[in-house]
């Protein structure tokens, strides 16, 4: 699941006219070092040194769903297996840093994807695969910025802005994050692009108790703001948190022949 | 009549110095002006033709929305296109049509795995590139566009020596014999020849204990490098393996991954309905156009398969049109459309120009400087030749002064005056055309090299070497122009004559 809490580190949530819960701000004010925390704690809770689990994708788009497992060691290794539908079922993604490959079982080949297609969906989703590339820690490429308290959906949350330094490889003109005041869980993300247009929202819904007895979001929704009906749902089956993974766990064998 | 003319024509060539001299100046103004007409009319045309035949085409029938966002959601479905197929051939003003299907994806070359799977740094080496997948229907591609004709030259060598490597990486071996064992390789390298030598490569090669060593697999993989580049084939004869199947690629994606003919590439895409699609391809040829987009990103294979494993059987992404008149094909397409409107009314024809407007911007442009020196060399022109025309006949007042004091009436010396320019500048004009239009014959097959190389413009290499085109408007507007300004150059003398006196015509100096 490190891919996902990697994800974290980027998504935000957002609400615009049309959600009948939106965010209202309020006078309470963050500062930047403030603010820098309160992302710092936000990525310490979504994170654990390790995660395995399945998980389930939904893709409104193509109205399909595909199983996965998956396995994450902090800070920037990932493996995804797809397990069904059966027609799918072996092919994969592997992050290893900043390089990402993946295989089709089909054609028995491992391709590695260049920086030119990671803006490129991933297995046809709503996500990218700069989404799964991206470095665990937003804080390597964003600055934070000083950050103002709301409420979203009746929950007391920071909402803080995210802009990129001056050489991150990133897409996003800003992001948005928003994180529950009380437990600094994610509520929501925004994504904007270089025309400062909201792109993207993230959202992160039905925080349960994992195996671990770490509450964690098992639903997670990225909704296209540019394609109103499109967006992926993933929902995560089950999921654990751990202390390490073995290093044979990320490796192309891995990738090809399955653990 | 005739007799005034030739009366008139006898008159020019009592002072046939002067009628050289005058001539001479027409003669040259006619074939200059033919020249550059001939030149602009084919660079024009080869802007067209460098923007329109290697992949646009001149004109293409579209699904409505597919220009603006060229996705598989937007494709001509089935049903549509079988309603083109039938609408296509009554058009008298397209000479050919071809069905495309066009897709992004993941190409990479086909390696064997390292020895060492968890060697990461050989998978970090990894090439991999965005392309364009276009699936096509090569008899039908033929009469759109000149892609089977960019065929890159074969190169026996290179293959072999890509066969030998590939082959013996097949079975993990070392590949340092591969230049000694393709040397001498003949510029016929393939068929027998080729597979003898590929049992050479691959016997003896294997350890008799290494149940994993295939020698077999190893030969296999060297015949795939027997035959010589070319473009794809009327028929697929893959057509039985929905994951395998041949392909084209452009030059510079060939370069970039290292591929080449024999080599096997993998593409992975998604299909119309989100899922995955992935298939290795056999590189059969290589296409270098004037197009860098194409070159960079491009690679061609069979329709019906690329149009089947995208889930889309029978659809395509678009209907190239190759139409009689390139400059016409807007009209063409519109023409077309009232058609489309009632018999498949989610599809729209669209010229080259709606199709790339910056080409057609920048063709505009090159058409109205070429113009504007074209009004620059006609005034030059005919300031000139007036002014000459003008001179050459107030040099005859004199005569014109013997005339009438022997009776001659003014009307009759006037006409005459006139005929005799007309005549002399029609002459010398047909003479000039001569000249030119030799000069456009013989350049249209030795293009004028202006020896800038090319310059590449909306994605398009243009060549600075032009082709120039003979034009029945160029000789006509040429032979014109020097009739016109003769003519208006010996009006200012004529009107003069209409009042001349004997008695001042003979003290004119």
């Amino acid at each position: 699941m490190r891919m996902m809490v990697a994800m974290v580190g980027l998504m935000a949530v957002v609400c615009l006219n049309e959600c009948p819960l939106r965010a209202q701000p309020t006078e309470l004010q963050l500062g930047a070092a403030e603010a820098e925390k309160v992302i710092d704690d936000m990525e310490e809770r979504m994170r654990g040194k390790a995660s395995v689990g399945e998980m389930e994708m939904y893709i409104k788009r193509w109205d399909r769903t595909m199983r996965m497992k998956f396995w994450e060691l902090y800070p920037d290794k990932s493996l995804v297996r797809l397990t069904a539908p059966a027609e799918d079922a072996g092919m994969g993604s592997l992050k290893l840093g900043k390089d990402l490959w993946s295989y089709n079982p089909k054609i028995d080949q491992v391709q590695k994807i260049p920086p030119s297609l990671m803006l490129d969906s991933w297995m046809g989703s709503d996500f990218t695969n700069d989404d799964i590339s991206r470095s665990s820690s937003i804080k390597l490429d964003y600055t934070i910025e000083p950050g103002a308290g709301t409420t979203y959906n009746g929950v007391e949350s920071w909402r803080v802005t995210l802009r990129p330094k001056p050489d991150s490889p990133v897409v996003w003109e800003k992001l948005v994050v928003e994180v529950a005041r009380d437990d600094y869980r994610p509520l929501r993300q925004e994504y904007y692009d270089e025309k400062g247009s909201l792109a993207r929202i993230m959202y992160f819904e039905d925080y349960r108790e994992s195996k671990s007895g770490k509450p964690y979001p098992y639903k997670w929704r990225m909704e296209n703001r540019q394609d109103k009906d499109r967006y992926t749902e993933m929902r995560i089956i089950s999921m654990e948190f751990k202390e390490t993974l073995p290093k044979k766990t990320f490796t192309i064998r891995s990738l090809k022949r399955g653990r | 009549m005739w007799h005034f003319l030739g009366l008139c024509w006898r008159d020019l060539w009592r002072n046939r110095r002067r009628t050289l001299l005058v001539g001479f100046v027409m003669v040259f103004a006619v074939s200059i002006m033919i020249l550059f007409i001939g030149m602009g009319t084919g660079a024009h045309n080869l802007m067209i033709r460098s923007a329109t035949d290697s992949f646009l085409g001149h004109a293409q029938i579209q699904r409505t929305g597919y220009l603006e966002e060229p996705d598989l959601e937007h494709q001509i479905p089935a049903e549509d296109l079988a309603r083109l197929e039938a609408i296509l051939p009554s058009e008298e003003r397209i000479v050919g049509w071809a069905p495309r299907i066009v897709t992004g994806g993941l190409i990479s070359k086909k390696h064997p795995d390292p020895t060492d799977e968890n060697d990461l740094e050989a998978y970090r080496q990894m090439l991999s590139e965005g392309a364009l997948l276009v699936g096509v229907q090569p008899v039908q591609e033929r009469k759109v566009s000149i892609l089977a004709e960019a065929l890159v030259d074969d190169d026996p060598h290179g293959r072999c020596l890509r066969g030998c490597k590939a082959a013996l990486a097949e079975i993990y071996a070392p590949t340092n014999s591969c230049h000694e064992l393709c040397t001498g390789v003949s510029t016929e390298f393939g068929g027998e020849a080729c597979l003898v030598l590929g049992e050479k490569t691959c016997t003896g090669r294997c350890d008799p204990e290494d149940e994993f060593c295939a020698e077999e697999d190893c030969t296999e993989r060297f015949a795939d490098y027997c035959e010589g580049a070319r473009f794809l084939l009327d028929e697929d004869p893959t057509a039985a393996t929905p994951n395998r199947s041949e392909i084209v690629l452009g030059s510079t994606l060939a370069r970039v991954l290292g591929a080449g003919v024999g080599d096997r590439v993998a593409l992975t895409s998604g299909t119309s309905q989100g899922r995955p699609f992935a298939s290795l391809y056999k590189v059969v040829g290589l296409v270098k156009t004037g197009s860098t987009e194409i070159n960079r990103t491009f690679s061609l294979t069979y329709y019906d398969k690329l149009a089947a494993g995208l889930e889309l059987p029978g659809a395509a992404s678009f209907v190239v049109l190759a139409v009689d008149d390139p400059d016409a094909a807007s009209s063409i397409a519109a023409s077309l459309n009232k058609k489309l409107a009632t018999q498949a009314p989610e599809t729209v024809a669209l010229g080259w120009a709606e199709l790339s407007p910056e080409m057609d911007i920048f063709v505009k442009i090159d058409q109205g400087s070429m113009l504007v020196m074209l009004g620059l060399l006609v005034a030059i022109i005919g300031v000139i030749l007036a002014n000459i025309v003008t001179m050459s006949v107030m040099e005859r007042t004199r005569e014109y002064g013997v005339r009438l004091a022997v009776g001659e009436s003014h009307r009759r010396i006037v006409i005459g005056l006139i005929v005799e320019i007309a005549l002399l500048a029609l002459t010398f004009s047909l003479i000039g055309a001569a000249i030119g239009e030799a000069g456009n014959f013989y350049f249209a097959s030795h293009p004028i090299d202006f020896g800038m190389g090319e310059f590449e413009t909306t994605g398009v290499i243009i060549e600075t070497k032009y082709p120039t085109v003979p034009t029945l408007y160029g000789f006509l507007f040429s032979v014109g122009t020097v009739v016109f300004f003769a003519v208006a150059g010996a009006l200012y003398p004529a009107w003069r004559v209409r009042k001349l006196r004997p008695v001042d015509a003979l003290r004119f100096v």
